[in-house]
C-alpha cells in the first residue's frame, strides 16, 4: 500500500518538476522573443502555455486522487496540497508569459527599444522562477528564501520602469503605445515574480508545516 | 530451538516423575492393603477369642484397635455394634462377608464407598457361639492414596519443569553460544564441539566462494568506475522511470550538479533542459536517440540509447559528447571554403574578362601587354593563393612534414633577409638584422615561411622611409625571434583575429598590396607545430612587434 503511495508521490514530483521545466522555458521563449522581436520564439511560449495548462489538469487530477485515495498525512498531506497550490502559480506563469508573447507579437514592444529597465528585470524574473523551482526540486529551505526576499528586486525593477514610461510618455506623447504595452509586459514580469515568490512560499510549507514568517501555531498536518 | 529442547526435557522428566509415582503408589499401596488385611484378620482372631470366653461384654470393654466391631446373630439381626445402637440397623444376613462366614466359617469383602475416597473392608468370622464377628475398617482407596500424594506430585513435577527449563537454557546457551560467536573470517578455529565442525566446513566453503565472487565483482565495479569517470564524455544511466542509476563525473560537470545528491533522483531534477527530458522519453520509450543540445553554452552531441531485455525496455544510457569545438571547427571550416571560393573566383573573373576581350579581338594591339600583365599578375595571385593553402592543408595534415632536425634560426633570418632586401628598398624600408646564431629542432622550410610572412607583412604595412627589425636572440630554453616594425600598426580591436585566414585588417588596402590573406594564419600553424608561442603588439600608427618563443 504504502510502495504504490510513494511510487504516486514520486509520479508528483516528477510531474512537478516537468511542470516547472515548462514554465522557465515559457518565459525564456517569451522573453527571447521580446527582446529579439523574435515571433517564432513568442509563438512557442504561447504553446508551451498551453501545454502547462494540460499538466496543470493532470496534476491536479492526480493530486485529487491521492488525496482521496490514500487519505494522507503530515508531511505527505502537506507535499500534496502545496503542490495543489504551486500549479495554480504556475499555470499563472505561463499564463503571463504567454500574454507577454502575445503583445510581442504586436509588434509595437521591439528589441531596439529602450527597454532598459524590462531587461534586467525580465533577467531577475527568470532567476526567481528558475531559483523556485530549484527550491522545490532539492527541497531547499535556504534557496526558498532567498527567492522571496529576491521579490523586492523585482518590485524595485517595475517601479523604476514605471517612472521611465511615464516620463517617456510626457515627452513623446505618439510613443503611447509603446509605453502602454511595455509598461504591462513590466506589470506581468513583476507578477511572474510574485507567483514565484509564491512557489517559493508553498516550498517552505511543504517542508517545514509552516507559512513564511509565521513563528508558532501549527497548522494541519 | 530453546523451546524445543525445554519441552522433550519437560516431558522426559514430568513422564518419569508420573510414572515413578504410580509405580510406587501402586506397590506400595498393594503392600499396604495387605498389611490392613492381616492386622484386620488377626484381630477378629483375637477378639472372637476374647468374646468366647468372656462373652458379649468384652467387645464392649475392648473397642476394636482398628475398625468396627460388629457381632451378627445367625438370623442376621446385628446383636452389636461399635458405633451405632444395634437396634436401629438393619438385617446383615444379606452382606457378602457375613453370608460367607456362616457358610465357611470365615468371609470378606471390600466395598468402595460412593465418593471412591474411602474403601471399606471388611472381614467376618464364625464365632463358636454361633454368631458371626465382624471387624471391619476403612482405608483409602487407591484413588484417594493418589489423591493424598498428589500435592506433592504436582510440587515435584513442577520441580521437574523448573529444573528443566534451567537445564534446558544452560544446554541450548552451550549449544548455540559457539554458533552465535563464530568467528566468521576463521570458522575452524572455534570448533568447539564436533556437531559443529560440518557446518563451520561448509561455511569455510562457502566464504571462501564469496570471497571470489566479491573480489571479482569488485574488479568489474573498479572497471566501470575507472572506465566512466576517465571518460571525458558525460555518462547517465537511468532506469525505466527516468531516475538516475549512475553517473559520472564529466556529466554531473556537464549537467551541473557537481556535489549534489543526484543517484535516485529523476533525471529532471539534475537538469531541466525539455530538449534533454524529451530525448530521454523517446530512448525510455525503446528508441535510439541523437541530439546536439546546447547546455550553458556549450553544444553537446546527446546520444541516447534504450536499455532492452528482450522487447522491454529497461533503462536508458546517456552520452554526452562535447562538440562546441569540432562545431566551431566545421564553421570555421565552412566558412574557409566560402572564401577560398571567393578569394579564387574574383582573380579568375579579371582574367577571363580579358581573356574574353583579347579572344573576341576588341583590345587594340596597344593595350595588349597591358592587359596580358594584368592576366599574368592575377593568375600569380592564384598560384600563391593555391600555394598558401597547399601549406596550410599542409600543416592541418602535420603527418606530412619532413623530418625534424636542427635549424639555425638566424640563418634561416638571414636567408629570409637577404631574399626580402630588394622587396625593402622598393618600398623605401631599412630591413635589418641583429641577434646571433640559435639552434632549434624543427623544419626549416616551415620556419622560412614563418620568418618570410612575418618580414613580408612587417615591409608591406610600413611608411615611406621606416625601419624593420629582425631579431634572433638565443636563450636557454627557447630561440626569440622577434620582427619590429615602424609601420602602420592594428587596431586593438583586430590584433586577435588577425591570424584568421583571409582575415584583413583593411580590406580596402588589400588589393593594393597583394598577398592572400593567408601569411599570418600560416605564421601561426608554423608556430604552434614548432610548439612555440605568438605574441601580438601593436600600435595604431606608429608600429607592431611580433614575438615568437621557440623551444629549442
Amino acid at each position: 500500500m504504502r510502495g504504490r503511495f510513494d511510487e504516486q508521490l514520486d509520479v508528483l514530483h516528477t510531474q512537478m518538476i516537468e511542470m516547472g521545466a515548462l514554465c522557465e522555458t515559457a518565459i525564456a521563449c517569451a522573453i527571447k522573443g521580446l527582446l529579439e522581436g523574435d515571433a517564432e520564439n513568442a509563438t512557442r511560449a504561447i504553446a508551451i502555455d498551453e501545454e502547462i495548462d494540460r499538466m496543470e489538469r493532470d496534476i491536479e487530477t492526480l493530486c485529487l486522487k491521492l488525496l482521496l485515495q490514500q487519505q494522507p498525512v503530515a508531511s505527505d498531506l502537506r507535499k500534496i496540497s502545496s503542490a495543489l497550490k504551486m500549479i495554480t502559480d504556475m499555470e499563472r506563469i505561463g499564463d503571463q508569459a504567454a500574454d507577454i508573447a502575445e503583445i510581442t507579437k504586436l509588434n509595437n514592444v521591439k528589441a531596439s527599444d529602450d527597454t532598459f529597465t524590462i531587461r534586467e528585470m525580465s533577467m531577475a524574473a527568470i532567476h526567481m522562477v528558475t531559483d523556485s523551482i530549484d527550491a522545490y526540486v532539492r527541497q531547499d529551505l535556504e534557496l526558498a528564501h532567498a527567492v522571496i526576499a529576491a521579490d523586492d528586486e523585482v518590485d524595485n525593477y517595475f517601479n523604476e520602469a514605471k517612472a521611465q514610461l511615464a516620463q517617456l510618455l510626457g515627452g513623446n506623447p505618439n510613443r503611447a503605445e509603446y509605453v502602454i504595452d511595455a509598461l504591462m509586459i513590466a506589470k506581468y514580469l513583476e507578477r511572474i515574480a510574485d507567483h514565484a515568490t509564491n512557489i517559493a512560499e508553498w516550498v517552505v510549507f511543504s517542508i517545514t508545516g509552516r507559512h513564511e514568517g509565521e513563528n508558532d501555531g501549527h497548522l494541519p498536518g | 530451538m530453546k523451546k524445543r529442547i525445554f519441552a522433550s526435557m519437560c516431558a522426559i522428566a514430568l513422564a518419569s516423575v508420573v510414572l515413578v509415582a504410580g509405580l510406587v503408589i501402586a506397590i506400595l499401596y498393594n503392600n499396604l492393603d495387605d498389611n490392613t488385611w492381616k492386622t484386620l484378620r488377626n484381630e477378629a482372631e483375637y477378639i472372637a477369642a476374647g468374646i468366647e470366653e468372656n462373652g458379649l461384654a468384652y467387645v464392649e470393654k475392648v473397642k476394636a484397635v482398628e475398625g468396627r466391631i460388629t457381632v451378627v446373630q445367625p438370623d442376621g439381626t446385628v446383636l452389636y455394634d461399635e458405633s451405632e445402637e444395634a437396634g436401629l440397623m438393619d438385617n446383615h444376613l444379606n452382606r457378602p462377608e457375613i453370608a460367607q462366614a456362616f457358610a465357611t466359617g470365615a468371609g470378606e469383602a471390600q466395598r468402595t464407598s460412593s465418593t471412591f475416597h474411602q474403601k471399606s473392608i471388611y472381614y467376618a468370622l464364625l464365632m463358636k457361639d454361633g454368631n458371626v464377628l465382624r471387624i471391619s475398617t476403612s482405608m483409602d482407596s487407591a484413588v484417594a492414596t493418589l489423591f493424598n500424594v498428589l500435592p506433592a506430585l504436582v510440587v515435584v513435577c513442577a520441580l521437574a519443569v523448573v529444573l528443566a527449563l534451567l537445564l534446558a537454557r544452560w544446554l541450548t546457551q552451550k549449544i548455540v553460544a559457539p554458533i552465535n560467536t563464530v568467528n566468521l573470517d576463521a570458522p575452524l578455529s572455534n570448533d568447539v564441539y564436533g556437531e559443529l565442525s560440518p557446518l563451520l566446513r561448509r561455511i569455510e566453503k562457502l566464504k571462501g566462494e564469496l570471497n571470489e565472487q566479491m573480489s571479482e565483482l569488485r574488479a568489474r565495479q573498479r572497471e566501470f568506475v575507472a572506465v566512466t569517470e576517465n571518460l571525458r564524455e558525460g555518462m547517465v544511466v537511468l532506469n525505466d522511470k527516468g531516475v538516475v542509476l549512475s553517473i559520472n563525473e564529466s556529466a554531473k560537470q556537464i549537467l551541473g550538479v557537481v556535489g549534489q545528491n543526484y543517484v535516485n533522483q529523476p533525471l529532471l531534477a539534475l537538469n531541466r533542459n525539455l530538449l534533454l527530458s524529451q530525448v530521454v522519453d523517446i530512448a525510455l520509450a525503446g528508441t535510439q536517440q541523437d541530439e546536439i543540445m546546447e547546455l550553458k553554452e556549450e553544444k553537446y552531441h546527446l546520444m541516447a540509447s534504450p536499455i532492452k531485455k528482450g522487447e522491454l525496455t529497461t533503462g536508458a544510457v546517456l552520452l554526452f559528447m562535447n562538440v562546441t569545438e569540432t562545431q566551431a571547427a566545421e564553421e570555421m571550416r565552412r566558412e574557409f571554403s566560402a572564401n577560398v571560393s571567393h578569394e579564387l573566383k574574383t582573380p579568375l573573373t579579371s582574367i577571363s574578362g580579358y581573356a574574353e576581350i583579347m579572344k573576341n579581338g576588341l583590345a587594340s594591339p596597344n593595350d595588349m601587354p597591358e592587359f596580358a600583365t594584368r592576366i599574368y599578375n592575377e593568375a600569380n595571385g592564384v598560384i600563391a593563393l593555391v600555394d598558401d593553402i597547399i601549406k596550410l592543408s599542409r600543416l592541418d595534415e602535420e603527418g606530412k612534414m619532413p623530418a625534424r632536425q636542427m635549424v639555425n634560426v638566424y640563418k634561416v633570418a638571414s636567408d629570409v633577409v637577404a631574399r626580402l632586401q630588394p622587396m625593402a628598398t622598393g618600398q623605401g624600408v631599412q630591413l635589418t638584422l641583429a641577434g646571433q646564431p640559435a639552434f632549434i629542432s624543427g623544419v626549416e622550410g616551415l620556419l622560412q615561411e614563418v620568418v618570410y610572412n612575418l618580414c613580408e607583412n612587417a615591409i608591406k604595412y610600413n611608411k615611406q622611409g621606416g625601419r624593420v627589425t629582425v631579431e634572433v636572440l638565443p636563450g636557454k630554453a627557447e630561440v626569440l625571434l622577434r620582427v619590429q616594425d615602424t609601420g602602420i600598426g592594428i587596431p586593438q580591436n583586430q590584433q586577435n583575429r588577425v591570424f584568421e585566414r583571409f582575415y584583413r585588417v583593411d580590406k580596402s588596402h588589400s588589393k593594393g598590396t597583394g598577398g592572400t590573406g593567408l601569411g599570418l594564419s600560416i605564421v601561426k600553424h608554423g608556430v604552434l607545430y614548432h610548439n612555440g608561442t605568438i605574441e601580438l603588439q601593436s600600435t595604431e600608427g606608429q608600429g607592431t612587434t611580433v614575438t615568437v618563443r621557440l623551444p629549442a
